[in-house]
């Protein structure tokens, strides 16, 4: 849980690096047609460009077109979609970086049943593990998507690495279960874990 | 590390109304200057994060309470001992 705590921030840092189109270096740019493929750097940038006078050449052009060049020449307002298709180094460096996490994942799922079977005496078992395996499973993490994507939106524009502030939330949560299970909790059953 | 329970206890104990209070300040904050299409988002928002956090706050302050003030030894709780 350490780990993971100290690891969110740098592993998040260099997923979006990895996706970053401002490191890359642009080799080609052809933004004449409406959708162009250009390479940068290993990866594959897909642009998509909307701009009146492509729309106005589409309605000379094609007339069952007529409707949507019509309706989009009243917004001549140019717009830009990108998606990036990462390159196969940056790829395998993003699959790596997944399957830290999913690591991270296993490592906490993997002992938590038979640990909290050890951890409370039989009669008070079920309550005591239903009650906090539930609220960590459903409402921390269940809120944390809603949570952290709320914080980045209210941080948007106070600092540079405003994207990196929705971690902050599943930092502390973890950050307190850590110290938590660190200080309050030992790895001896403490009681007869058999029938009572 | 009984006298380490006892103190993180008391930041337990002091966590929980620190989140409840700073949850309800930052709402009312953030509700007094919302932008008006925005009102219904923020509202949600707010309803939802103080409902369920509130008595998860509350939890953790009785969690602080029981570890700073009873003896966490097993050996000194009879009625939770099998053997």
């Amino acid at each position: 849980m350490l780990i993971a705590i100290l690891a969110y921030r740098p592993i998040y840092r260099q997923m979006f690096y990895l996706a970053d189109l401002t490191q890359k270096q642009e080799i080609t740019a052809q933004a004449r047609t409406e959708e162009a493929t250009e390479t940068k750097g290993s990866d594959r940038v897909t642009t998509v460009k909307d701009h009146p006078g492509l729309h106005r050449r589409h309605q000379r052009g094609r007339n069952q077109n007529h409707h949507r060049c019509r309706r989009r020449l009243l917004a001549p307002k140019e717009e830009t979609t990108r998606y990036v298709t990462l390159g196969s180094g940056a790829f395998w460096q993003m699959t790596f970086l997944v399957f830290i996490q999913i690591f991270f994942v296993t490592m906490v799922y993997g002992p938590i049943a038979a640990f909290l079977v050890e951890v409370f005496p039989t009669r008070i078992r079920y309550t005591s593990m239903s009650l906090p395996y539930h609220i960590g499973n459903g409402i921390f993490g269940g809120l944390t998507p809603y949570i952290a994507s709320r914080i980045v939106e209210a941080n948007k524009g106070t600092s540079e690495t405003y994207y990196m502030d929705g971690l902050w939330y599943p930092i502390a949560i973890a950050a307190v279960s850590f110290l938590i299970g660190l200080v309050y909790l030992s790895n001896k059953a403490e009681y007869d874990i058999g029938d009572d | 590390m009984d006298t380490l329970k006892r103190i993180l206890g008391v930041v337990w104990a002091l966590l929980g109304p620190a989140v409840i209070i700073g949850m309800v300040w930052r709402a009312a904050t953030e509700l007094g200057q919302v932008k008006p299409e925005k009102v219904q988002e923020t509202y949600i928002f707010w309803i939802i994060v103080i409902a369920i956090f509130v008595p998860i706050a509350i939890g953790l302050t009785l969690f602080g309470f029981y570890a700073c003030a009873t003896n966490t030894k097993p050996s000194s709780r009879p009625d939770l001992s099998v053997a």
